[in-house]
């Protein structure tokens, strides 16, 4: 429950933020108020309804670990971009693709999308499929030296914490 | 420190327009679709990035409402998690499908 009250209330100031229309005195703004609310209050009870909220890993320590994990990555997605844009100026460009498994520790969904994403942001890989069921991803790579990824599992497992 | 500010925004302004040409260029160049979606989801996500933080910078110096400032910063976040959700699911929907990725010395499609 505690965790629908949050989403409802962090869905309302993204809407406040997004809107920007906020003088309840004046009759159309609050009519978008009141509009706003009313969606809030939706998609809160429908993602109430669908169940996902509790499916999640602790949340809170996810988003304190991101300070940590969000700088990093985002200088492995600036060395994944060099990395790529050296390929593609080459006049004879360095690809050798090949497509493999690895297999994560995530617990939660959560953490798994994580992972998936940054394997995407990060030098040369993609990932192109996940098994829940046997905690898989199959990545296609730009060339079989980008095939390390056990640093990013790493860091991510650290982020999702022991449950 | 203006002129500070000014090749700061250019460079990031030159930096987001090489990375998004890049990503361009590799589309074409690169042999076949899991290749082609790596240039086009990587590239993309730093050129919005430097294009979001330049813009980021000019609007904090002339004092733009924070509510824009506030609208860039949740952009460049979506962007940095779309881009990568984007590439996973063509990704994916190609795999699915039973596209074979190509392999070096094979002739390009």
């Amino acid at each position: 429950m505690l965790r629908h009250i949050v989403l409802f209330v962090v869905l309302l100031g993204f809407w406040a933020l997004l809107s920007g229309q906020l003088d309840w005195t004046d009759g159309h703004q609050r009519y978008l108020m009141i509009c706003g609310l009313a969606s809030c209050a939706l998609a809160t009870l429908i993602v109430k309804r669908v169940g996902f909220l509790d499916q999640e890993g602790p949340l809170g320590r996810f988003l304190v670990g991101a300070l940590i994990y969000v700088p990093w990555l985002l200088w492995q997605i600036i060395k994944s971009n060099v990395d790529v844009a050296r390929r593609i100026w080459s006049l004879n460009p360095d690809i050798d693709p090949v497509v493999f498994k690895a297999s994560y520790d995530m617990k939660s969904s959560l953490g798994a999308a994580v992972y998936a994403n940054s394997i995407t942001l990060t030098p040369g890989t993609l990932s192109i499929e996940i098994d829940t069921q046997k905690k898989e991803i199959m990545i296609h790579a730009l060339h079989h030296t980008n095939k390390d990824t056990k640093a990013i599992h790493d860091r991510v497992l650290a982020l999702e914490g022991k449950q | 420190m203006n002129a500070v500010l000014d090749i700061a925004t250019w460079i990031l302004l030159a930096g987001g327009a090489f990375f998004s040409l890049t990503a361009a260029v590799g589309v074409l160049r690169f042999p076949d679709f899991y290749t082609r979606t790596h240039a086009a989801g990587k590239n993309d996500t730093l050129g919005v990035l430097l294009f979001c933080g330049a813009m980021l910078i000019e609007c904090l110096r002339y004092d733009y409402s924070w509510m824009v400032v506030a609208r860039l910063v949740l952009m460049i976040l979506f962007m940095q998690m779309a881009s990568p959700i984007a590439s996973h699911a063509i990704g994916q929907a190609a795999w699915t499908t039973g596209l074979r990725p190509w392999k070096k010395g094979e002739p390009t499609r």
